[in-house]
């Protein structure tokens, strides 16, 4: 096998190069101001391809476009979904209201409300919030580079030509989720996804027979997968990256877990028994993709507004992060897979690299032979250092929050310190308007309160130590956001209590990932998976070397 | 609660292969990471507040018709290919440029847009021929319903008017 097949049998093909293409090039939008659509959208909106769950975000696209349409002056639509520079919530509303000067219908036929705009058909008023625009204009972005301009604009326009009512909508609404069904029914390689699944789930009734259950989906089913994967022929493997098997695992134990609470209720209703014919409840795969993928959302929120105006984490420590993060509840049960992707998954990216890049046979062998490979104590030891950075973060953000006087130090140190009594704050309340047995946590409006987090007299040793520790932590910290004169800044206070909780919980992900990993590690655990892994990659790699 | 492979049924089954293939293509989605050319509201924006048009567009019919939907006119392709020394003129509803050689300045010739509506005018113009980048020049502010520019014949911009299959945009 050259190093190119090597590289592309590591990756799994699970969407065509077109579309890949095509959402990057959404995800990549920039009009001057940073990335147009927030990382937590384009993944919302990731979810929303993967489980075809398009139908009712493309009738609120429909009204939406009703509002750009107004805005933009008739047909004039891309101005407002294409023009806004950052999509978010507060650039709409400013273009919106911007528009609506300069419309008459504003008023009559569309109405602004705090949250949105209301376009008030004579059949049903329907609302747009700002907030859900982001989200729209995206979806409309990803039609317009994946279908073409004319074919998404020729769906807008008959939609826009019609008389002014909501009712007709769905018909619009179901033509466009069509045109994108279609187009997508030979780029979402289904197919490609379905085989990995039958190969897993094969794989598993033959190495544990048909009774096996989830706790089977174990980190010796990783290695064991991927150590078949790596020696068979390319014809009989998908998946050959052991991070690519570990992601996977991960996967199928999320969809075993559904199928089997499905199972329990007794209300086991399939959510398609014909997918390409149409036969799905894309709203509960979709559902389901919200609560089990959503996990990994808290590494990206650290890194977009408000908390990305605080550099809580490197590059490099999200990259540590990013598959713990990944996996969510998974991470402890594959702990040591985890540990095996950061250390001998490691060399097989760096051997990926050094194919593509045609680097010399020999270093290619020393590679393949676990040359350089970081030994797991050694892994594990770099994880302590990473946690007691993560707590210092968390610790120096509290203490900035507690400077700035801000509700959300009073959460955190809850958070730390469950049983903490906080009561004693409440005598520096401004008002008892919240009643006596009601410390008031809400962000803003609690001058000099938060600051008596830090008297021993008023809340006890536990927490004006915590908040101690959280100053020391603070002190001579040299990440952006955390120097005296940016802590003066609203804007970075908002990026703190943003981040902070964040930081905090990926901290305790960290903790448990690294624990579960040496509880299940012996003296020779090294060596021995050093056996398999060179195996493994003199399979795949020894032509090269 | 039984939680073995064995006892779940098809449609159990099926719906542990839907979200199965739900996830791996969300996550192949996220990851995306080829190379991406220009985003259609980087090419929007850059049309319609006067930026110059981001690299790597490919011409198409589809950047046509965004440009045409951003364009105060639109000049579609000739019938016939002309020179710059026997002179340009191009027509659509609306204007006309014409490129007539310099008398003055050999090697240089003038652009002319008039325009019919003395209150219409654009920007810049920008002319797209197939299998190239668009090219892109700067207008002044019409004065009497008309623009004029010297231009060197070399100027990339004149090779596309002559280019009976040059489409021009006044934006």
């Amino acid at each position: 096998m050259d190093g190119i097949s090597t590289e592309r049998a590591l990756l799994s093909g699970s969407i065509s190069p077109e579309l890949e293409e095509t959402f990057r090039t959404v995800a990549d939008a920039d009009l001057g101001g940073g990335p147009k659509y927030a990382p937590t959208v384009m993944r919302a909106l990731s979810r929303t391809v993967a489980a075809r769950a398009y139908g009712k975000p493309m009738l609120e696209l429909c009204h939406l476009l009703r509002i750009a349409d107004a805005v933009g002056g008739r047909h004039g639509w891309p101005a407002l979904i294409f023009g806004v520079q950052v999509a978010r919530g507060p650039a709409f509303r400013a273009q919106i209201q911007e528009g609506a000067r300069r419309c008459a219908a504003f008023g009559p036929d569309f109405r602004l409300e705090a949250e949105g705009v209301t376009i008030a058909y004579r059949d049903a008023p329907f609302t747009v919030s700002y907030g859900r625009m982001g989200f729209l204009a995206a979806l409309i972005e990803l039609m317009v580079t994946a279908l073409g301009y004319r074919a998404v604009d020729a769906q807008i326009r008959a939609w826009l030509d019609e008389p002014f009512e909501a009712g007709r909508a769905t018909a619009h609404a179901n033509a466009l989720s069509r045109l994108f069904y279609d187009h997508l029914k030979d780029h979402l390689a289904t197919a490609q996804s379905l085989r990995v699944f039958a190969r897993l789930i094969a794989f598993l009734e033959e190495d544990r027979g048909g009774g096996f259950t989830i706790d089977d989906l174990d980190n010796r089913a990783v290695l064991d997968y991927w150590h078949r994967s790596a020696t068979a022929e390319p014809e009989e493997a998908e998946l050959r990256g052991f991070r690519v098997v570990t992601e996977r695992v991960g996967m199928l134990r999320t969809a075993l877990q559904v199928a089997f609470e499905r199972h329990a209720i007794g209300s086991a209703k399939p959510v398609g028994t014909d997918r390409e014919a149409g036969e799905v409840d894309p709203g509960t795969v979709l559902s389901i993709l919200e609560v089990h993928d959503g996990e990994a959302d808290e590494l990206r929120a650290l890194q977009m507004e408000p908390a990305a105006r605080v550099k809580f984490l490197t590059g490099r420590e999200v990259a540590e992060l990013d598959l713990i993060a990944r996996l969510g509840s998974h991470a402890g049960a594959l702990a040591l897979s985890v540990l095996r992707c950061a250390t001998f998954g490691a060399v097989q990216s760096r051997l990926s690299q050094a194919l593509r890049r045609h680097a010399p046979a020999d270093e290619i062998a020393g590679m393949a032979a676990l040359e350089g490979c970081e030994p797991y104590d050694q892994r594990i030891g770099h994880w302590r250092n990473l946690e007691v950075r993560l707590d210092r973060m968390a610790l120096a953000a509290l203490a900035a929050l507690v400077e700035a006087d801000r509700a959300e130090a009073a959460m955190e140190v809850l958070a730390r310190l469950p049983a903490a009594d906080l009561t004693g704050l409440r005598d520096r309340l401004p008002s008892e308007a919240d009643g006596p047995n009601v410390v008031a946590l809400r962000p803003g409006g609690t001058v000099g309160m938060v600051a008596a987090l830090a008297d021993t007299k008023v809340v006890g040793p536990d927490v004006s130590g915590l908040i101690a520790d959280a100053r020391r932590a603070l002190r001579g910290l040299g990440r952006t956001g955390f120097g005296a004169d940016e802590r003066r800044l609203d804007q970075v206070i908002d990026g703190m209590a943003a981040g902070a909780p964040l930081v905090r919980r990926l901290l305790v992900r960290l903790g448990n990932v690294r624990a579960a990993a040496e509880m299940r590690l012996a003296g020779d655990s090294f060596a021995r998976d050093s056996v398999r892994f060179r195996d493994g990659f003199e399979a795949l790699y020894g032509d090269a070397a | 609660m039984t939680d073995r492979w064995q006892d779940l049924d098809d449609g159990e089954r099926e719906t542990a292969r839907a979200v199965f293939t739900a996830l791996d293509g969300a996550r192949a989605l996220t990851d995306a990471a080829m190379q991406a050319g220009p985003s259609i509201s980087a090419i929007w924006s850059a049309l319609v507040t006067g930026r110059p048009l981001p690299p790597g567009i490919v011409p198409s019919a589809d950047f046509d018709a965004l440009l045409v939907d951003a364009a105060t006119i639109a000049i579609p392709r000739q019938a016939a290919a002309a020179t710059p020394d026997s002179g340009i003129d191009r027509q659509a509803e609306g204007a006309r440029l014409r490129v007539i050689p310099s008398r003055g300045g050999p090697g240089q010739s003038y652009l002319t847009i008039t325009f019919e509506d003395q209150t219409t005018g654009a920007a810049r113009l920008i002319a797209v021929i197939d299998g190239a980048e668009p090219l892109e020049i700067a207008l002044p502010v019409p004065v009497a319903g008309a623009v004029q520019l010297l231009l060197d014949n070399s100027e990339p911009i004149l090779a596309a008017l002559t280019d009976p299959d040059s489409r021009l945009f006044l934006v």
